[in-house]
This record gives C-alpha cells, sequence and structure tokens, in this order.
C-alpha cells in the first residue's frame, strides 16, 4: 500500500471517525534530521548533568563550569565546550522505574500494555516523511531487541538495524556473480503475474539498485579517516554516532543509536569513567563534525535515558533506578543554545521547577521535526493515538 | 440481521447433519453459491504440483522433500495426503506455532520464570488433540504450580498484570478487542468500562502467589543467611541465587483467593459507580452470569460461560482463525477483533462462517477433525487467488515460521526427527521442599538447575550457527531473529505477525550464511546431486525447491549455469517463498 494512502485506509475501516492528513508543513521542519541516543539501563543525571555542590550526594563526581554558563559533571569536559549549542533538560520526571518499561516510554512515549504496540518515535518521522527510498528513513545501531518497531503504523516504517556499527548493513556485501544470477532469475520469475509478485520484482530491483548505489557506503564507517574514527572514539556508541552522521549527511532522516552499560548498581563510579568518557568523546565528536559540514542547523541531537539514578550512594557504591527526576539533553537544529531547564533541588532527589516528561521531550522533538504533536491518529483497530501520547511541546527551549 | 442468517443456518444445519452430509461438500456448496450470487467463477482445480506443496506448507508448515512430492504423485490421491499429514509430528509442530501466538508463548513467564514446562505442556496437548474448549477450559482454570500443573502458565505469562491479562484472554478466545475500555468507555463501541471491569472481576480471585506460608518463610531465612555470607565476601552471589531460586520454583502457585476483590480505578469518571468501588463479577454478553463465591470459583464461571455452545463468538474466534491459517485470509479479516459488542461483524460470506460454527460444535472442537475438513474442500484444492477476491486460497508468501522450517527440510531432509524431550518430572525433582533444604544445598540445587536448564536443546542437529530444528521450537538468539526479521510474532501481542517484505529479508535470502549453506556443494542437496547426470541434476534441484521441473525454456536458460548459481536463483525466486 501506498504510504500516504494508509490513514485513509485507516478511517475506511473504522465507523465514521475523521482520519487526518499526514503531510508535514514544509516551513515547520527546523530539524530535518534527527539523532536520537538512548543509554540503555539509566544514565545517572547527577554525575553527569545535574551535579550538586551537596558531597554526600556527589560522591567522587565535581562540577566544572560549561560554555553555556551552566555546570557539569567532570567527567564531560569536551562536552562542555559545546554546551553553547544545547539545551539541558534537569527536570524530566516519570514514574516507571523499570528498564523494558522505561525503553518502551522513551521510544514511544506511551506506557506499555498488553494489547498494542506503539511506534517508535523514529517510525512516525519516516512515516510522515512519506519518500520512495530503497531504505527506511529509520536507522536504528546497536538497538534492544525488544524495540517496539513501527507498532501499529505500516511494517514499511519498521527501523533498518545495524547490529554492528563496524560491520555495516548485514549481508550487504555485493557477490560479482549478482548480475548474472539476477538475469537468471528474470527467467523464472517472469512468468509469475501478480501483484505480490510485483511487489517482490519491485523489492529485488530496489535492493539491487541500493547494492550498486552510492547509499550502500553511508553504511561503511570504514570510508571515514582513521583519525576522525579515533576523535569518536572505538566504543560502539563513538562508532555507531559516526555512522549516524555519515546517514543524516545521506538524508536518513532519523537515527537511533543506543548504548549499554549505564545500570551502575554497583562500582558506579568507576563504571561511568568509562560510559561517560565515551559519551563525552562520541557526542562533542558528533556535534563538531556536523557544524563542520553544515549540518548542525538542520540536525538535533537528543541524549534520553531510562531514568535517573539514586542519589543515595548504596552499600556497593552504585546508584539505583530513579525515575523521579533526571536529565535529558537537546543539542542543534531548532533549540536554543547554553540553556539549563528545569530545576531539580539541592541532592538532584525532585523536580522542584518546569516538570517535563520523556512525552513532552518527544512531543517537542516531533515539532521540530514537522510533524503535529497534537493531531489524532488512528491504529488499524480505530483507536485514536498522537504521536507522542499527550506530551505538550516545550516552547520554552525552542529558538 | 445477522442474528436472523444464524438461525436459519442452525437450523439447516441440523438437518444436514442428520443425513450425515460431507462437511466439505457443503462448504464448496456455500462458496459456489455466494460466488455465483457475485457473479464470479469457481477457480481452476491447482495441478498436483502446486497442491502437494501448499497442503504440506499449510498442514505441516513446510515444503515436502523432492522424495515426498515423488511418492504424492505416484498415488496421486488428495484426500489420503491430507489423512496422512494431518496425522504427522509436522501438524503439531505447525499447530504449536498457531497456538504459541494466540497464547503468546514466549520462553519466559512474567518473573522471568522460565517457560519450559509450560511450552511442553502445549505441545502434549496439540498431540493428544484435545479439544479447543478444554484446552482453554484448562488454561482458564488452572491451580497448582508451573510443575503440578503447567497450564497455570498461562495466568503466569501476564503476572501482574490482571487487566492485560484479561483483554488478552477475551482478544484470543472470543477474538474482541475490548482493550479500550480498560481506561474509558469504548470510543466506538458500546462497551463500558463498568463492563470491563466487572468481566475482569472473574479473575481477582486468581491468585499467583498462592505460595505456602512455611515455604516462604523458610525462603526468607536462607535469603537472610545468603546476604550474611556475602557480606562476608562482598559479593551478592548467594544472595541472587536463592532469590531466583525461588522465584524459579517455588514463588508461583495459583490458587483461589476468595477474599480478593477487585476495586474501581481511582479516576473512574462515570456516573454509575464511585472511583474505588467494589465490583461484581458478571459476564459481559451472551447470557449474563453473576459470581456466586459460595458455590463455584469465579474463573469456573467464567470458562463455562466461555466455551458453552451459546457463546456469541467463542466458536466463531477460532473458526476464523484456523479458516486464515488454511486459506491465508480470515472470513472476518481482523482476526483479533470479530465481533461489535455481542455480535459478529460481517463476515465474506455469513452462510459459510455461521455453517463453519456449527461444524466446529457438531465435531466437539476436535481440531484435527475440523482441520481435514477444511483441507478436504475442493476449494482448497483450487489455484491460488492473486487478488483476494475470494477465488481460491490467497495467493500469499510463506510465514517467517514456514520459510525456517522449509530451510531446514532442505537441510536436514527430516526437520522432524529430533525432538525435544518432556523433562517436566525432571525438573520438578530438581525443586525439593524448600523448608528440606539449607543454605548450601539451595545453592547447590540452582547451580544444577542452572546446567540442566540448558540441556533442552541437547543433540539438536546444527546448519552453521543455527540449529537446524523447527521454528516451533525456538524462543531465542539469532534463528529468533530471522524468525522475526521474516515478520514472525513477536507474541507480545496476539497474533501479531505479518508476511511484509523488507529489504533486510531481501539482503538475508541473497547474501546470508542461510543462503550460503545451502549453495555449498558439501551440503545435503549438494551431495544428492553425485547421483545425477546433468539434466537431472537440475530437476531435482528446481522440484526440491520450488516443487516443479524446469520448462524447455529454463532449461536452455540454466545450460552450464553451476549448482551454487541454481542455488541462489531458486532460492531467491518468487516461487520459493510464495505459497501458490
Amino acid at each position: 500500500m501506498k504510504r500516504r494512502t494508509f490513514i485513509e485506509a485507516l478511517a475506511a475501516t473504522t465507523y465514521g471517525v475523521k482520519a487526518y492528513a499526514n503531510a508535514p508543513v514544509a516551513d515547520n521542519v527546523k530539524a530535518k534530521n534527527i539523532i536520537y541516543i538512548c543509554l540503555d539501563g539509566g544514565m545517572s543525571h547527577i554525575d553527569t548533568f545535574d551535579p550538586k555542590d551537596d558531597k554526600e550526594v556527589m560522591g567522587d563526581t565535581e562540577k566544572i563550569l560549561t560554555r553555556g554558563d551552566f555546570q557539569i559533571g567532570h567527567r564531560l569536559p569536551k562536552l562542555a565546550e559545546v554546551m553553547d549549542k544545547a539545551v539541558v533538560i534537569n527536570s524530566t520526571t516519570s514514574k516507571t522505574g523499570a528498564h523494558q518499561q522505561a525503553q518502551y516510554l522513551s521510544r514511544t512515549s506511551y506506557r506499555q500494555i498488553g494489547t498494542i504496540t506503539h511506534p517508535a518515535l523514529g517510525s512516525w518521522v519516516s512515516h510522515i516523511s512519506d519518500r520512495d527510498k530503497a531504505i527506511p528513513d529509520f536507522v536504528l545501531v546497536n538497538g534492544i531487541s525488544t524495540h517496539p518497531g513501527s507498532g501499529f503504523l505500516p511494517k514499511s516504517q519498521s527501523p533498518l538495524p545495524i547490529v554492528d556499527p563496524k560491520s555495516g548493513l548485514k549481508n550487504s556485501k555485493v557477490d560479482d556473480k549478482l548480475q548474472e544470477r539476477m538475469a537468471l532469475l528474470k527467467v523464472i520469475n517472469s512468468k509469475i503475474k501478480a501483484p505480490i509478485a510485483d511487489t517482490y520484482n519491485e523489492f529485488y530491483d530496489n535492493t539491487v539498485r541500493f547494492l550498486k548505489s552510492k547509499d550502500l557506503e553511508l553504511f561503511d564507517i570504514a570510508k571515514e579517516p582513521s583519525k576522525k574514527r579515533a576523535r569518536y572514539g572505538e566504543s560502539r556508541l563513538g562508532q555507531g554516532l559516526l555512522l549516524a552522521k555519515r546517514l543524516v549527511k545521506g538524508d536518513i532522516k532519523f537515527v537511533e543509536v543506543s548504548s549499554g552499560g549505564w545500570d551502575t548498581h554497583t562500582d558506579n563510579f568507576t563504571k561511568l569513567d568509562d560510559r561517560v568518557k565515551e559519551l563525552d568523546d562520541s557526542v562533542s565528536a558528533l556535534v563538531e563534525d556536523l557544524a563542520s559540514e553544515g549540518l548542525l542547523d538542520s540536525t538535533l541531537i537528543v541524549i534520553a535515558t531510562e531514568f535517573g539514578r539514586t542519589p543515595k550512594i548504596n552499600a556497593n557504591t552504585g546508584r539505583d533506578h530513579y525515575p523521579k527526576a533526571y536529565s535529558t539533553v537537546l543539542i542543534g537544529a531548532g533549540v536554543k543554545g547554553g540553556m539549563s531547564y528545569g530545576e531539580t533541588d539541592d541532592t538532584a532527589s525532585k523536580v522542584i521547577k518546569d516538570p517535563v516528561t520523556i512525552s513532552d521531550i518527544n512531543a517537542t522533538v516531533a515539532h521540530l521535526a514537522g510533524l503535529d504533536a497534537e493531531k489524532e491518529y488512528l491504529s488499524p483497530t480505530g483507536r485514536p493515538f498522537e504521536v507522542a501520547d499527550k506530551g505538550k511541546v516545550i516552547t520554552d527551549i525552542l529558538s | 440481521m445477522l442474528k436472523k442468517l444464524f438461525y436459519s443456518v442452525m437450523l439447516a444445519t441440523a438437518t444436514l447433519l442428520h443425513g450425515q452430509i460431507n462437511h466439505s461438500n457443503k462448504i464448496d456448496l456455500l462458496i459456489a453459491q455466494d460466488l455465483k450470487s457475485k457473479k464470479l467463477e469457481m477457480p481452476k482445480k491447482s495441478s498436483d504440483d502446486v497442491f502437494v506443496r501448499r497442503a504440506f506448507l499449510d498442514i505441516v508448515g513446510r515444503i515436502p522433500t523432492y522424495e515426498e512430492s515423488y511418492e504424492f504423485r505416484k498415488y496421486n490421491d488428495r484426500d489420503a495426503l491430507i489423512d496422512y499429514l494431518v496425522n504427522t509430528q509436522g501438524y503439531n509442530e505447525s499447530m504449536f506455532n498457531f497456538y504459541a501466538d494466540i497464547l503468546r508463548l514466549q520462553k519466559q513467564l512474567g518473573g522471568r520464570t522460565s517457560a519450559e514446562t509450560y511450552i511442553t505442556w502445549v505441545r502434549e496437548q496439540i498431540k493428544k488433540n484435545v479439544p479447543y474448549n478444554k484446552l482453554v477450559k484448562d488454561i482458564l482454570t488452572a491451580q497448582g504450580t508451573i510443575f503440578t500443573n503447567p497450564a497455570v502458565g498461562y495466568f503466569l505469562r501476564d503476572e501482574g498484570m490482571l487487566l492485560d491479562n484479561v483483554s488478552n484472554t477475551f482478544q484470543g478466545f472470543a477474538g474482541m478487542d475490548v482493550s479500550c475500555a480498560q481506561c474509558h468507555d469504548h470510543p466506538f463501541d458500546d462497551w463500558s468500562q463498568m463492563e470491563y471491569y466487572e468481566m475482569s472481576a472473574f479473575f481477582t480471585t486468581v491468585d499467583t502467589r498462592a505460595t505456602d506460608k512455611a515455604e516462604s518463610k523458610h525462603y526468607n531465612k536462607l535469603r537472610e543467611e545468603a546476604r550474611a555470607s556475602d557480606t562476608a565476601k562482598t559479593t551478592k552471589r548467594a544472595a541472587n541465587d536463592i532469590r531466583n531460586f525461588y522465584q524459579q520454583g517455588y514463588r508461583n502457585k495459583v490458587d483461589s483467593n476468595l477474599k480478593k476483590k477487585l476495586t474501581l480505578p481511582h479516576d473512574y469518571k462515570y456516573k454509575d459507580a464511585d472511583p474505588g468501588e467494589v465490583v461484581t463479577a458478571v459476564t459481559p454478553v451472551g447470557s449474563r452470569v453473576k459470581e456466586n463465591r459460595k458455590r463455584t470459583n469465579l474463573e469456573v464461571t467464567f470458562a463455562d460461560w466461555l466455551t458453552e455452545d451459546e457463546h456469541p463468538t467463542f466458536a466463531a474466534n477460532i473458526v476464523n482463525r484456523l479458516w486464515h491459517k488454511a486459506f491465508g485470509f480470515g472470513l472476518i479479516s481482523e482476526l483479533n477483533s470479530i465481533a461489535e459488542y455481542d455480535e459478529l461483524k460481517k463476515s465474506r460470506n455469513d452462510r459459510l462462517l455461521l455453517y463453519l460454527v456449527e461444524v466446529m460444535k457438531e465435531v466437539d472442537y476436535d481440531i484435527k477433525k475440523f482441520n481435514t475438513i477444511l483441507y478436504k474442500t475442493k476449494f482448497y484444492g483450487c489455484e491460488t487467488d492473486p487478488v483476494d477476491n475470494f477465488q481460491g486460497p490467497l495467493m500469499r508468501r510463506m510465514t517467517a515460521a514456514q520459510l525456517w522450517d522449509s530451510l531446514m527440510t532442505l537441510y536436514t531432509g527430516d526437520v522432524d526427527a529430533w525432538q525435544p524431550e518432556n523433562r517436566i518430572e525432571e525438573l520438578q525433582g530438581m525443586f525439593p521442599k524448600m523448608s528440606s533444604l539449607t543454605l548450601d544445598q539451595a545453592i547447590k540445587s540452582y547451580k544444577e538447575y542452572n546446567e540442566y536448564k540448558k540441556g533442552y536443546y541437547k543433540g539438536a542437529p546444527k546448519v552453521g550457527k543455527y540449529m537446524a530444528i523447527r521454528s516451533s521450537m525456538i524462543f531465542d538468539g539469532n534463528a529468533r531473529n530471522f524468525l522475526l526479521e521474516f515478520g514472525a510474532s513477536d507474541r507480545d501481542l496476539i497474533e501479531n505477525g505479518n508476511q511484509e517484505a523488507n529489504i533486510m529479508q531481501i539482503l538475508t535470502l541473497m547474501n546470508s550464511s542461510m543462503t550460503q549453506q545451502l549453495m555449498s556443494v558439501k551440503g545435503r542437496i549438494g551431495q544428492k546431486l553425485l547421483d545425477y547426470q546433468r539434466e537431472e541434476a537440475v530437476d531435482y534441484c528446481f522440484r526440491t525447491f520450488i516443487g516443479r521441473s524446469p520448462s524447455a525454456e529454463e532449461q536452455e536458460a540454466f545450460k552450464g549455469v553451476g549448482f551454487t548459481d541454481i542455488v541462489w536463483v531458486l532460492v531467491n525466486s518468487h516461487e520459493f517463498k510464495l505459497i501458490f
């Protein structure tokens, strides 16, 4: 089915409920491309973007000043240098303290329930972009196995998975006999006349075209100079973000990059020495790289996580799950730079100013991508949904 | 209107059944009449080559081997083939996938306990061809532990999510999607939130943690001991082990707790009751039955009501799903939503659907019998319909499971040769009375159990990085990813699979190790070809992969083409992945 007709078809299957047109308003699109980073396990807000003075809360983490005139944790010296392009939201709050449910919530903006799967934000963006391309407009790098994918949207909006950024797109090595085999394939296939055969013919033709095209190179980070690869860092996050930059440059709309290992119940500080360094190296490299290619004005970077971590340091020098207050960062297209939004109390345990939910943040991202966050869309069974649940665009942070 | 029709068909059926009419013929008649009234032609009979391939795929979930289709062509008796197929292990495997997608069977239950005994139990029920209405009743009224009565797995699957469990029960077995009413009155249907709660109240008394007090007390004692020993050793292994051990084997026991009551949510906003008010269980549609705590367990009342012959959708739901499995399209297209409130939605052939409902009751929910009737219709033996006009079974892509099982058949020749063992008793033996164990004994038992658990796939054949076994036995790992890539149901939701194409599938068929393995001359097929002359070899390949001999034109085109290229072309051909 043509993507555009999907919503209309939905309307036909329901009972007179009006469906809405889904085309974005072109001049609304501030963020042509989005790189959405998911830190799986739950990033400590205290040790990264929301440090405090209280030594008992902070453990060994210290504060440093950023170019945005606010302070962040000392493990982020390189990001501190680009905070003039970022808005740090320290008032994210949720009620979901379990990993899988929180991962689902941050990707779909909805609470996970047992009777429907909501689409990930990337699938909404891809669905709305409605472009005829061989590859989807939504690529998932280092993805989690429980990813909601396109939910109730058409499967064509499912993310293209990249399991390992270093090895690129799975099974995409071109065999030199491809041409010859495709010719033989046509001999067998040509006598089948049916719509479903046409669909597969098209898929094969597109795939072959894709395999021969420059687009395939977008997935190959070996094409980047080794110095640049090193600047991003050798971590999966680093190499994933380098891949994301290449994809965005190739005009893929939405790239989601996951990074695990943030569940620091034990040895929080030594673990964060590594994790936060990876984050610092890679995201700062990405910001610089996008800026130097002239892409930062049209690309929005989001750093999101499942929840924060307890201000109280536990017996194993760790921090436990803490959904009540945590941090989210937006950098680049469409948002104010050098801004710290929302506030927690002196121990980073309670939001005391401008509380927002991940749904509000996703509504804001959706808005910048040109989606109407307040429109209702219908699922195939006729249930009405909004892109980011009841999320409200956070207008104060828009540039 | 539908109701009127319902009674007229019921009357007609009663007379027909009395006269021992052949159900398959009657189905064909109802289809022919419908097509005639729409001025559409009856489809043509399919060729034997096409038929044998499709019958294998639909009934036993995989393509036939060269030898199997050869055997069929020799005798060429379609009814005999169907009788044979429904009595093979392959039929059970294919039906397992069918049920697993409805039951949302995953490797683990809620609370991360292993589902092995439950999975084994479901496999056994299918093997024994337990009547469907009994199967449903068994899982909805199950009591005991995962060892003493593995059917409790259905409740444990959704432990702590009562309302989701009830929504899924209703969707899976009554074909009604009422989940909207979980939070508010259904926007387009007559369902009110109150009715939803009245229905859910039947399951509030199902206590999934009715564990023996002495056992849990002893567990707490051991846990304290473990914690103390952990602090001494500055690790937390022992406490974790003992907790996992308890969760796996002791924590969950399903029993009735008639003291438990369901109350309306704090944000209940309708005038008929107040938030927090206690709800009395009442069945929502059909005959209105109320709870009677003194006489019967609540879930038993519900299960009786759901499975009674008068229920408006219970039989229609399974009929529609089985029809979909056999023919590739639903008589009502939304399998999980076949009714509005208490009335069936308009189907693509109302008389046929109502007749099939009667047949289902007539065969006493014997699914094998019912399937046999469907597969023995002339309509099933017709050419597939490429455009979904009800003129023949739908032309469609293999499901992920059919594709996987077919590939494994190509590798192994007999994908059903290896079977997992029924280890329910052994597993139960690994969890003796908790109160009889010391901490050290408990931890030792837990470690033994962990080792034993891994042995489920002992002796399973391997091909490359994959185990060459049925999709129905696969719940995680690389093979599971393959299945998901080709649209297998994630089993988070009921029958949530799809057969849509995507670029990753094409790349997998073109370039993956799966295809490479098939192309290897060292593989089963490559070796087989050594026995043949060139022309016979090409014929063998064509028949093996796409179930027919090459045409003269194809013979010509493939002259001089090597084995690996032939296999690549055949695996990627429409005729391999589509069902004709």
